[in-house]
């Protein structure tokens, strides 16, 4: 349990993974301290969301290890995920379950007894009041991301993992879940959010970890990142983005070539 | 045959070479190439053995014994044909063509005939099973073929045809329509259980009610159902295809034959001249199949029915304790809830026939008859009703991340996954076998012995059978491409199933033979040895239940998201 005592929410060493032959992840390795957001950006294809369904246990773990919250992973899996949400980038609520349903079920998975009164701070915060007797089956694209996000703010997870949180909501919702994530991390939860939303991860991030063909070519602050790629202070995070991943070159425009 | 637009009937072309294209791709994968393999190998297996029928027919029936047969058969398929036209109003197109096709420069006569003649293809396999089924006891066998081949082609046509004329109906009239469907068939499935009450206790068909005497009458030998006026009457116009089917020579089919080529031809023109804007009924129809569509891919069978508004006020109970275990077992109790009341009317149309099945196979003493019959309705309830009733982990494919991430040990969201789904099987299956004996019999240990060992064995099959799934997890929907690898795949999933249920039955019947030979030898009655061979047998399933829950744990486990979803 050390990594617990020492604030660390989540420890990532030497994560590696393949897929018939083609290497998704390679050696990654990188911490969240509690409180703190890292943003996770990379290309298509970089292995953002296979990282992150490593760490939450969904997909083995073929090399590495995991410790989320000290626990491991791999060897005490329902322990480590008692401490971690995950919102997944394509939210499949159950169909015959309402939204109020959906809580109290989540509730009773992770053993939250004070439930009622936080689904309905919750049910309020992600504007979902009004849906709460619709089925699953029957909610928008928006609507099921932010029950989605309910659902994982519910049990206070101690490490969040977002994948594309603000895919598909309204700009009231991203305003909304900006604010959440952002109480998140004031009451001490560790955030690991991945987005392709770069002025998402600008305003939130308080670390950038840059996956490119499944290794990490960056981990730290902004200003850091901004030395290392840019050299310039006013450079945005698209700037460095494309620059670490070696995009730029390949950016529409870039070449000289007008688009069609 | 019809043609219309040639740029409808190119994307047909290309449409089937990129189906030949994809089938031939898959051959080149070690694991694409066995699996075509042993689904080719059971399709020629089959289909040899149906035209070894066909070339050696058995005796033939009389021409008229096989024109009220082939009357029947066509009046049972167009029943299908007009339900099918009810729920699927409009020209139906797939969602990734619909505003294409809709948007592009053709005429929407020319759409009809594009469906057509896809829907005609498309029918051509269930037309050549269906023809060389259907004509093996026809007076010519060859000519039925033919016969048969033209009327499964004409199907689609008259389908077409109604789903067009319904769909310029009203949507209030259809709405209608709908229930009174819902209605009949509610009827149907109680006039059933009269049917099935009356013949279990053994009374005489003339007590049914309405319809008692025709009954008896039908199901007199040599009878004529179509002798009842009504009957007679609405089934007139298929007279043609009747006497067209079971012609025996050349001379007598011709005439019949152009006269049904003629009417599919004049229906298909008509199907795609009717004035009948069907565009906005056409886009509710697609997007509703392609639901049901991606609801099938997740769940497959009947579970893939949309929970009913309705329901969802209902409060469901928490039945297995308020913990993460009866919290998921929960979840599915509310899934079966509100989705399950298409498949419980199937189930119990299922074993309303089953029960009817097994009481007239086995015959002979009572005691005898007071143990088969339940253990046959447990055996036949059991696999029918699992097979249907897919409330397990074959509906979760779409959510097997969300349900990895969950903080419980595999094994206990395995056993919290399927126990509601065994418990409802398991109730359903109980109530028939004490409706059957209290109709026959009467209640007795063999019959309590039956009962007690059924959760076991239902838990068995279901466990084993989502073991088998989580190996190889593939939702195959109808329609698409890949059938025969799939077929492989499920006669290698069949046989998998088959042969552990086989072992473990064996033990348990070890598990039986052991209690009651023990109990024996140790001067215990004939009453005690058969209870203590069922303790026994009791024993020995529990034991194996919870070793397959171990298991259920494991392969649930070794589930990969990014390998095993499908």
């Amino acid at each position: 349990m050390e990594s617990a005592a020492d604030g660390l929410a989540l420890v990532v060493e030497g994560l590696g993974r393949a897929y018939d032959g083609t290497r998704a992840l390679e050696g990654l390795s990188f911490e969240v301290i509690a409180g703190e957001i890292v943003g996770l950006v990379g290309p298509n294809g970089a292995g953002k969301t296979t990282a992150l369904r490593s760490i939450a246990g969904i997909l083995p773990i073929q090399e590495g290890c995991v410790r989320v919250c000290g626990h491991d992973v791999a060897r005490s899996e329902v322990a480590a995920k008692r401490q971690l949400a995950w919102v997944p980038d394509d939210p499949q609520p159950f169909d015959s379950l309402t939204v109020e349903e959906h809580l109290e079920f989540t509730a009773a998975l992770y053993g939250v007894t004070d439930w009622r009164a936080r689904a309905e701070q919750l049910l309020a915060s992600f504007e979902l009041t009004e849906k709460r007797a619709a089925l699953g089956g029957e909610l928008s694209r928006g609507m099921r991301q932010k029950l989605a996000c309910a659902q994982a703010w519910l049990p206070r997870p101690r490490l969040m993992l977002l994948d594309e949180p603000l895919s598909g909501l309204d700009p009231r919702g991203i305003r909304s879940a900006r604010e959440a994530i952002r109480a998140l991390a004031l009451a001490g939860t560790a955030v690991l959010l991945s987005s392709h939303q770069l002025e998402l991860i600008e305003a939130l991030a308080d670390r950038i970890l840059i996956l490119d063909r499944g290794r990490r070519v960056f981990l730290g602050t902004l200003a850091e990142a901004r030395i290392l790629h840019a050299g310039a202070s006013g450079t945005s995070l698209e700037e460095i983005f494309l620059a670490a991943t070696g995009e730029r070159d390949r950016a529409p425009g870039s070449s000289g070539a007008e688009p069609p | 045959m019809i043609y219309g637009s040639p740029a409808l009937v190119l994307l047909l072309r290309l449409k089937l070479r990129g189906l030949v294209r994809r089938q031939w791709r898959r051959l080149r994968t070690p694991k694409g190439f066995v699996l075509t393999a042993i689904g080719l190998a059971a399709f020629v297996a089959w289909f040899a053995s149906l035209a070894f029928s066909v070339v050696h027919p058995a005796p033939p029936l009389a021409p008229e014994a096989a024109e009220l047969r082939v009357r029947a058969a066509g009046a049972f398929l167009c029943l299908i044909t007009l339900g099918t036209a009810l729920s699927n109003r409009g020209l139906y197109l797939p969602k990734n063509e619909i505003e294409r096709l809709f948007g592009a420069p053709v005429s929407r006569a020319d759409l009809v005939r594009y469906r057509l003649l896809a829907n005609g293809l498309r029918n051509l396999l269930g037309g050549i099973v269906l023809g060389l089924f259907g004509a093996k006891r026809m007076p010519a066998p060859g000519l039925a073929f033919v016969g048969i081949l033209l009327g499964m082609q004409t199907l689609p046509v008259v389908n077409q045809i109604l789903a067009i004329a319904l769909g310029g109906l009203e949507r209030r009239a259809a709405a209608i329509m709908r229930r009174a469907g819902s209605l009949l068939l509610a009827a149907a499935v109680a006039a059933l259980g009269v049917l099935v009450f009356v013949l279990l206790s053994r009374r005489s068909l003339e007590t049914v009610p309405l319809a008692g005497s025709w009954l008896a009458d039908v199901l007199a030998r040599d009878a004529d159902p179509f002798a009842h006026p009504l009957l007679g009457f609405v089934t007139l116009p298929l007279v043609a295809w009747a006497r067209m089917i079971a012609a025996e020579t050349v001379p007598q089919f011709l005439p019949w034959f152009l006269a049904c080529l003629g009417l599919h031809l004049v229906l298909a023109e008509l199907c795609a001249r009717v004035p009948i804007d069907y565009r906005e009924l056409s886009l509710h129809t697609s997007a509703r199949a392609a639901s049901r569509m991606a609801r099938l891919r997740r769940g497959g069978g009947v579970a893939a029915t949309r929970a009913s508004r309705g329901a969802a006020s209902w409060r469901i109970p928490w039945l297995f304790g308020g913990g993460p275990l009866g919290a998921i077992a929960w979840r599915k109790c509310a899934s079966m809830a509100r989705k399950a009341k298409g498949a419980f009317w199937v189930s119990l149309v299922a074993l309303l026939f089953i029960t009817l099945f097994a009481s007239r196979l086995v015959n002979g003493p009572p005691e005898e008859e007071a143990l088969y019959t339940p253990s046959l309705i447990a055996i036949l309830g059991t696999v029918y009703l699992c097979s249907g009733l897919r409330f397990d982990f074959r509906e979760e494919l779409e959510r097997m991340d969300v349900i990895r991430a969950w903080p419980l040990a595999p094994a206990r969201v395995f056993l919290a996954s399927l126990l509601p789904e065994v418990v409802l099987v398991a109730l359903l299956v109980m109530a028939t076998i004490l409706v059957q004996a209290l109709l026959t019999h009467g209640l007795s240990v063999l019959v309590g012995g039956v009962l007690a060992c059924l959760p076991f064995l239902v838990f068995t099959w279901v466990a084993l059978d989502n073991i088998v799934f989580l190996l190889a997890p593939v939702h195959f929907v109808p329609g698409q491409d890949g059938f025969v690898q799939n077929a492989g795949r499920r006669m290698i999933q069949a046989c998998l199933l088959l042969l552990s249920f086989l072992v473990f039955s064996a033990t348990g019947a070890g598990g039986f033979v052991a209690g009651y030979l023990g109990a024996g030898a140790l001067g215990a009655s004939e009453a005690v040895a058969r209870v203590a061979g069922v303790a026994g047998l009791l024993a020995v399933l529990f034991a194996g239940d919870a070793l397959l829950v171990l298991a259920g744990g494991a392969v649930l486990r070794r589930f990969d998201v990014a390998r095993d979803r499908g």
